[in-house]
């Protein structure tokens, strides 16, 4: 080494080391920690969503995605970004955004334009718009048929917003519901019939947009009710998250809001009453808990029925 | 155990092999992160976001014996992008850091004021080839440059600096 550096490389090695350092190592990885259990959460989110048969009937016949009527969706509506993807769906799950940081779902706009409407999610990070969509995961299930939404965000600034969705002539109901994760917020959106839709992402600024079409009447064939084997009612609570993750095995569980603004976690939906008794019994077998399930005939695009416990 | 095998324990996801891999490495990310930013708070904030941003991806490094190399790329970048948002906040703070420099050892004003003279890339290529010990070809994997650009930003830094190390020949 040359002489003429050798007094900058000592001051290099002369630059002090604080004794916070050990500290920042430390909070640097607790951020990476609580960073990692998002991910995991939301991957959960993102795989679990599987392909009984039950559920591969229903999607079958829900919806159909990505129209070319879609196409020119949007135009017309000002203050929207740039297209990044418009969502694939696999067995009725998709998945968009990617990780931010404290991402907030700050505004939902609802857009009409003749049949079609479009449901607009906004972000924002701190007090400025958010660039990238927030990771978000969305599913689609039917009995009713309705969109689940899972994203990785932590203030929900517009959650009473999702009561102005009603105004939307194919949304029934809209409601946030229970997240054992403080950066998971979720929500459902529930039609009161079968739709197209379409799910497109934008960047610069986030936004997230959910267009909505009447399916033709060809496609709405009548469609037999199904069985659903479900817990009893209780008020919006920790008791949903907790059945859940004893359910979490089970692909096509979720969680509802019934007639009366009660909660309750399906099981699984069924063609028949004797397989959804069968999986009542698998249940008591497996966790002991027949006693807080129930069966209920539902039609297509009905409301889950309030169902108590029994006093026994 | 030995390095590697503590990289890989560290990419499947073994939380101590990979504060142990940290701990051996925090001082050299901290005098990366100061020559930058020439204070501590800030310093400390670019160690912190490096090891967070190592550890949430250490489980896509594909070559463990590379571990230290992509650390420092990290860390690198941490610290470039810091000073990127916080030139566009604010100026104010600038002053002052100026007249804590002004008080603080005279070698690290030595160090600060030389390195002052440069652009990002070429302080960052310079404090790697000198201080850091890296080899040409490692600094121009690390930023994606190639290595005659990498010699020939050492060659016009060392000019800059005013400073001759018989690297001529090296670059020849």
């Amino acid at each position: 080494m040359n002489k003429e550096i050798h007094p900058l490389k000592q001051a290099y090695y002369d630059i002090e080391i604080p004794k916070e350092l050990a500290q920042a190592v430390q909070s640097g990885m607790e951020r990476g920690r609580i960073q990692r259990k998002r991910m995991r959460t939301i991957k959960r989110w993102t795989t679990r969503i599987g392909v009984s048969t039950a559920v591969l009937f229903i999607l079958l016949t829900l919806t159909v995605n990505t129209m070319p009527a879609f196409a020119s969706s949007l135009k017309s509506i000002p203050g929207i970004g740039k297209l990044v993807q418009v969502l694939q769906f696999h067995n009725g799950s998709a998945s968009g955004g990617s990780l931010q940081g404290a991402a907030n779902i700050r505004h939902i706009q609802l857009e009409k334009e003749g049949a079609q409407e479009s449901v607009i999610l906004h972000f924002s990070e701190g007090s400025k718009p958010q660039k990238t969509a927030s990771l978000f995961h969305v599913k689609i299930s039917s009995y009713p048929s309705m969109m689940t939404f899972s994203m990785d965000a932590r203030r929900f600034t517009a959650i009473d917003e999702l009561k102005m969705l009603e105004q939307s002539q194919y949304i029934e109901d809209a409601y946030q519901i229970i997240s054992m994760d403080d950066s998971l917020i979720r929500f459902n959106v529930v039609f009161n019939e079968a739709v197209k839709y379409e799910i497109k992402e934008y960047e610069e600024p986030a936004q997230v947009v959910i267009t909505l079409q009447p399916m033709s009447t060809a496609d709405l064939t009548q469609k037999p009710s199904m069985y659903s084997l479900r817990t009893v009612s209780a008020p919006y609570g920790e008791s949903q998250g907790l059945f859940e993750e004893v359910l979490s095995d089970r692909e096509g569980k979720r969680i509802l809001k019934d007639e009366e603004g009660m909660f309750l976690v399906e099981a699984g939906l069924f063609h028949t009453r004797a397989e959804a008794e069968k999986s009542l019994q698998d249940i008591e077998e497996q966790l002991g808990m027949a006693k807080q399930f129930v069966i209920e005939e539902r039609a297509f695009s009905q409301v889950p029925a309030t169902i108590m416990a029994s006093e026994n | 155990m030995d390095h590697l095998e503590l990289v890989n324990k560290a990419i499947d996801g073994d939380e101590d092999s990979f504060a142990l891999l940290i701990q051996e490495r925090r001082e050299h990310i901290y005098r990366m992160a100061f020559t930058y930013v020439n204070n501590q708070d800030d310093a400390l904030e670019i160690v912190q976001e490096t090891v967070y941003r190592a550890f949430i991806s250490v489980h896509k490094l594909k070559q463990a014996q590379y571990f230290n190399t992509w650390l420092t790329k990290i860390g690198v970048n941490c610290a470039i992008d810091y000073l990127r948002k916080k030139k566009k906040v604010v100026y104010v703070e600038q002053v002052q850091e100026a007249s804590y420099v002004q008080h603080s050892r005279e070698d690290k004003m030595v160090l600060y004021e030389a390195l002052g003279q440069l652009d990002e890339k070429s302080k960052t290529v310079l404090m790697l080839r000198y201080f850091e010990d890296r080899s040409i070809k490692d600094i121009a994997d690390l930023l994606d440059t190639p290595v005659s650009t990498v010699k020939s930003i050492i060659y016009r830094g060392l000019e800059k600096l005013k400073l001759n190390l018989g690297e001529r020949e090296l670059l020849e």
